[in-house]
């Protein structure tokens, strides 16, 4: 019997503990905070009166850190062009045809109804918990479904890769766009209601100047991304399919 | 206002490129750069911005306790200005060799940009983080790039490790926002002193371990050889000669804003890990066949001598560390175009078999040889007075193990590089076979790459001149004070 | 750095050596090079020598020192490797190791005092300075790359490595430790003796001028150890003029009959006295005779020394002294004295122009003749050529007893002694074994293939970062 990885693990339990316990002791160390302080405290108080979202995280993320938000949509771009770049040689596969009428049917009726939810999460981002991160997903999942359930041409024939493309490339050149436009106003890259965007009333929809738009934005990119992520993988997976088994799956 | 188009810019053109594909399908070589261009020249509009008048932007309006902000100074400026030239260099040779073609490519490039330039301006420690994502996500891929077993499993290698080092680096964000509850650095280096000793153990191990793994030093270094072997010639000379100096400046940002005062152990783990990557980095690339793999590891010790540098905590060994920044940008870049070109021509990466290349490209060994010669440091290069300099603030720290470390490998790199100087050189195959053999391959020639690697090559050559005029040194020690000066810098982001 | 430091006091002896040296090297070069484009390349990198030795000789401060010293160091390489690239390498890396040892000094002295200037080095840092130039002079064990490359260059290249390039060691030593230090007496006492004695025994012989060569510089080690740094420059002046010419006129021998080994070349002088001339000539002026210039300087640095020196101090210089009439005519004697006929006549294989060949030998005996029968012309160095008795006569004796007996030992020819001679601390450089060997086994250990190793290395260093920090 072999007992070096078996040692090689003992010794990393043990190096994970210890490093477990010097976290721990980091965390130990500091004082207990009685009361939500420095720029927390900041957002928590004024958050709605300064960027005219109710939605306090929303207004962190679309107003306050922008920016983050930006790099965060960013990255998921990069991993888009990456996976489709690795998955680009495969030109011709032959797609599965699905799963049962019930599953179809069923879906049929369902996605519908997943596209309203993703829209009013998306739309009601300022006002309500949600975004334009959580709303793209919800939209993600429904192409993913429709991939599933009714096979990846279908699929991609109701939302073809060079919409996603371009629906991807879109909503970032939109999120770029409002902030050149706050840049043109001489009040910095991103800036919301003091580059003149209009406040609205608290809690109508039409309010918090850019953090719809950036919502919306966002949620194309993530939406359009996150399946053409799916769908770049659901298509490798079909032609090793195809090879392994001689068929597509019933 | 220029810090933020320094960003937006390349990520705009990033966006645009599937747009432009959806109307043609290979791209016109003058369009990418054209866009090349016009980021370049934002990044270096914010680089001169930052040089003459360190300048400060507020994204969004909001003050910097709780937006982010964009800091140019002096450090950020010289080290956009390296990202600058070598990401230029890149691009041109990734368009000679590919043209158009691969849009996908170029889009990552122009992410890779904007994020890179992101890391060097932001003054946001979680802003770090995202930018450090999108640049992490982007390198992989231009590793993988050429799909070659050997490349995927470099990136795959890569990947590994740099989201290990990703999110040592996060969770050290982590624990200083429960410390202190802010992530702007300029206040955060006020508000670490403030900090228990047992959190701000954690806090430095979590960034200083995250960071080294980005830059690729010794203990932790094995995606690199990897990573800089498997690649394209162009992503190889953009991996070693731009990323991970942005990586350095990181280091040096985060552990001069941070831990000069409050945990100064940290410079001297730095200055050991600079030591041993060094002597690791010289003593690996002494036992390659492989000319890339060769150049990578020799990666490992230029990155080892710039942390040395950096672990004086002081600004002559700041300004040091910059200057050979800038040089091993200069010098590896040259070198892996150089070697790239010649090993795609002869077909094989071995250095044994790169035999009679003085015979049939006489300019590109000419360029590999002044370029050898700058990395081992041969005077008048500039190789030489940078190392100099390291040596003289090491033992201006009081530290005299760095500076002999240095000067065995100079020794070292010196047997390595005479190797490879000496294969090509030496007479070819071609030399004694009959002539009726089939004559290799037709290239087209690279005349974009051979010009950047000669200019690469009298650059060198000017700046170890340079660097003895007092107006020069002036230059780079002004870099130095600025990276070591914490109090100038809190009080350029918050006005005070 | 200025010009005028050329000519200033103990620059002056150097100066002089390195413009007879590069002159006669120079014309040696026409005749020795064959081929055109050799002989161009030899004069461009005579050329970059000579630059880089008047940067040595006229730079103020000690970076400059190194930078020129580097430039030297290549051009020499580059000639080296012309004839024996190998050897060419073990130089080029032992000179960079010296390079980057002074300049981890000056760093050193830079932050202790300020100043980059050349001038006495304090405390801390003397023993970078002494590795340094120690190995730059060839000092006992630092010595590995001087016979490899004194040895197998092209004798012109010998002549200006022996000439010139170790005496810079010499010459950095007299700038850095100006006052009496008494380890330079010990190391150049045993280096003068061990040098002497390492002589003996090849056949081969460039070889023996090579440990000739270090066995003087021990002489000015010694010297310099004592506190008189003129002695050693002088001393230097000397020495360069007589090595040079007799590495320029074993080159002359080894292209006239096409060897280098003494057994082969028994009784050539009968056959071709022309040819040996200058050889036994230089090596007449070289052995120390009563009269002639190294009979003054020996004389001087073992008075020098003074009479707080331990006996045995004076006593193996004068046996080095001694030895080294011994080990000049075990390699003279037998060109005369040996029949050959056993052997067959030595091919003859000439050079270029011969005149070249005799110009450049004549400059240089002419100068060692000057400088032996005028010791005035040693005075405008600044050296007490006097009689001074070196020691007592009794331990004088002893010692040329003790060295003839060596000498004596030799002629015999010890049973398995090679041809290179004793064997050396070679093996320090080469890659297939030795300290070079084990620190590349080490090395491999370093890069294993498995990723769950790699992050389990990342998650020890990750510990020990928490530990130290």
């Amino acid at each position: 019997m072999n007992i070096r990885p078996f040692l090689f693990r003992i010794t990393a339990l043990f190096l994970c503990a210890f490093l477990g316990v010097m976290l721990f002791r980091g965390i130990a160390a500091m004082p207990p905070k009685e009361s939500v302080t420095g720029p927390a405290a900041h957002y928590l108080e004024r958050a709605s009166r300064e960027t005219g979202a109710r939605n306090v995280v929303g207004a962190i993320l679309f107003d306050y850190r922008a920016f983050d938000t930006l790099g965060e949509s960013t990255v998921i771009f990069t991993a888009v062009c990456g996976i489709s770049m690795l998955f680009s040689r495969r030109k011709f596969h032959r797609s599965s045809s699905g799963l049962s009428f019930i599953a179809k049917r069923g879906i049929g009726i369902m996605a519908p109804f997943l596209i309203m939810y993703a829209t009013v999460i998306i739309l009601f981002g300022h006002i309500s918990p949600g975004g334009g991160f959580q709303g793209g997903t919800i939209f993600a999942t429904v192409t993913v479904l429709l991939c599933v359930v009714f096979g990846s041409s279908f699929e991609s024939s109701y939302f073809p890769p060079k919409t996603k493309e371009s629906l991807e490339s879109g909503g970032a050149l939109l999120f770029c766009g409002i902030g050149l436009v706050g840049l043109a106003a001489g009040t910095g890259f991103l800036s919301n209601l003091s580059a003149g965007f209009p406040a609205g009333r608290e809690g109508s929809l039409l309010s918090a100047g850019t953090i719809p738009l950036l919502n919306i934005a966002v949620g194309m990119k993530v939406g359009a991304g996150l399946s053409a992520i799916f769908y770049s993988m659901i298509k490798m997976l079909d032609t090793t399919n195809d090879y392994r088994e001689g068929g597509p799956i019933r | 206002m220029t810090l933020v188009l320094a960003i937006v810019v390349p990520l705009v053109a990033a966006f645009l490129i599937p747009v432009f594909h959806l109307a043609r399908k290979t791209l016109p070589v003058s369009l990418i750069g054209i866009m090349g261009l016009i980021s370049l020249s934002a990044s270096m509009a914010a680089a001169y911005a930052g040089w003459f008048s360190p300048e400060v932007s507020l994204l969004g309006g909001w003050a910097p306790e709780i937006g982010i902000v964009l800091v140019a100074d002096r450090l950020s400026s010289a080290f956009l200005l390296i990202t600058g030239i070598g990401s230029g260099a890149a691009l041109a040779c990734a368009l000679e060799k590919f043209g158009g073609g691969p849009w996908r490519f170029y889009a990552i490039f122009f992410l890779l940009l904007g994020s890179m330039n992101g890391i060097l301006l932001t003054g946001d420690l979680f802003n770090l983080f995202v930018f450090y994502e999108i640049f992490s996500v982007a390198a992989y891929l231009l590793v993988a790039f050429s799909m070659s077993w050997q490349a995927l499993e470099a990136g795959l290698k890569y990947l590994v490790l740099g989201t290990i080092g990703a999110l040592f680096i996060l969770l050290g964000t982590a624990f200083t926002f429960m410390a202190t509850g802010i992530l702007n650095m300029a206040l955060l280096s006020e508000a670490l002193v403030s900090v228990p000793r047992e959190t701000l153990t954690a806090i430095s191990a979590c960034l200083v371990l995250g960071l080294t793994i980005k830059t690729g030093a010794f203990p932790v270094h094995f995606w690199l050889p990897d990573a800089h072997s498997s690649a394209q010639t162009a992503v190889s000379a953009l991996l070693s000669g731009v990323l991970v100096k942005v990586s350095i400046y990181a280091l040096m940002r985060v552990c001069f804003l941070f831990f000069l005062e409050t945990n100064g152990t940290v410079f001297l783990a730095i200055t050991v890990i600079g030591s041993l990557s060094a002597l690791g980095g010289h003593l690996m690339a002494l036992r390659q066949d492989d000319i890339k793999r060769l150049l990578a590891y020799s990666t490992v010790a230029q990155i080892g001598y710039i942390l040395i540098g950096v672990g004086c905590a002081s600004a002559a060994g700041a300004a040091a560390a910059v200057f050979h920044s800038f040089n091993h940008m200069l010098m590896k870049m040259g070198l892996f175009i150089a070697a790239g070109n010649v090993s795609d021509e002869k077909g094989t990466r071995e250095i044994c078999k790169l035999t009679g290349l003085w015979k049939e490209k006489p300019f590109w060994v000419l360029g590999f040889t002044v370029l050898s010669a700058a990395i081992v440091g041969i005077p008048p290069l500039n190789g030489f007075m940078s190392k100099w300099f390291i040596i003289l603030s090491s033992a201006g720290a009081g530290t005299v193990i760095p500076a002999l470390v240095i000067a065995a490998g100079t020794v070292i790199s010196a047997a390595y590089y005479l190797r490879v100087l000496s294969a090509f050189v030496s007479p070819g195959e071609s030399d004694q076979e009959d002539p009726f053999k089939s004559s290799p391959r037709k290239v087209r020639s690279k005349i974009v790459s051979l010009t950047i690697v000669g200019s690469f090559a009298m650059f060198c050559l000017a700046l170890g001149i340079m660097a003895f005029s007092p107006f020069s040194r002036e230059y780079f020690s002004s870099i130095g004070r600025t990276a070591v000066d914490v109090g100038a810098y809190v009080g350029l982001v918050t006005g005070r | 750095m200025s010009l005028s430091n050329l000519f200033d006091g103990i620059n002056a002896p150097f100066l002089a050596a390195g413009l007879v040296l590069y002159i006669s090297a120079v014309i040696s070069g026409e005749w020795y090079f064959k081929a055109p484009g050799e002989r161009v390349r030899f004069r461009v990198l005579v050329a970059a020598a000579s630059a880089g030795s008047i940067g040595i000789l006229s730079s103020g401060n000690w970076l400059l020192f190194v930078f020129f010293l580097e430039i030297l160091t290549l051009s020499l390489w580059s000639m080296i490797s012309m004839k024996e690239p190998r050897a060419a390498l073990v130089y080029l890396l032992s000179q960079l190791a010296a390079a980057g040892l002074i300049l981890v000094g000056t760093a050193g002295v830079y932050a202790h005092t300020g100043s980059l200037a050349i001038g006495p080095v304090p405390e801390p840092w003397r023993v970078f300075f002494m590795a340094g130039f120690g190995i730059k002079a060839a000092f006992p064990l630092l010595h590995f790359w001087l016979p490899e490359a004194h040895g197998k260059a092209p004798s012109p290249a010998s002549a200006l490595l022996s000439g010139f390039a170790v005496k810079t060691g010499i010459l950095g030593l007299i700038r850095a430790f100006p006052e009496p230090f008494a380890p330079l007496v010990l190391i150049g006492t045993v280096m003068a003796f061990f040098g002497a004695f390492m002589a003996v025994f090849p056949r081969d012989i460039k070889r023996v001028l090579a440990y000739s060569t270090m066995s003087h510089l021990g002489f000015m080690t010694a010297a310099v150890g004592a506190g008189s740094g003129e002695i050693a420059a002088a001393y230097a002046f000397s020495h360069a003029m007589i090595k040079g010419n007799l590495f320029i006129s074993a080159g002359i021998v080894e292209k006239t009959f096409g060897t280098r080994d003494i057994f082969a070349l028994r009784g050539s002088g009968r056959l071709h006295f022309a040819a040996v001339a200058a050889l036994t000539a230089g090596a007449f002026f070289a052995a120390g005779l009563p009269g002639t210039a190294s009979y003054l300087l020996k004389n001087s640095v073992i008075s020098s020394l003074g009479h707080t020196a331990p006996w045995w101090q004076p006593f193996m210089l004068t046996a080095a002294g001694m030895m080294a009439a011994g080990y000049l005519l075990n390699i003279t004697a037998p060109l005369f004295f040996r029949d050959n006929s056993k052997n067959g006549t030595p091919k003859h294989e000439e050079g270029g122009n011969i005149i070249f060949a005799v110009l450049s030998v004549t400059i240089l005996l002419l100068v060692i003749a000057a400088d032996s029968f005028f010791p005035s012309i040693l005075h405008a160095f600044r050296v007490d050529t006097g009689f001074t008795p070196a020691s007592d006569k009794l331990e004088a004796f002893i010692a040329s007893a003790a060295a003839g007996l060596i000498i004596l030992l030799a002629r015999l020819r010890l049973k398995g002694i090679p041809e290179q001679g004793l064997p050396d601390i070679k093996i320090c450089l080469s890659m297939d074994e030795g300290p070079l060997y084990a620190f590349n086994r080490v090395s491999g250990c370093c890069h294993p293939g498995r990723l769950n190793t790699f992050v389990f290395v990342a998650l020890v260093f990750l510990v020990l970062l928490m530990l130290t920090l």
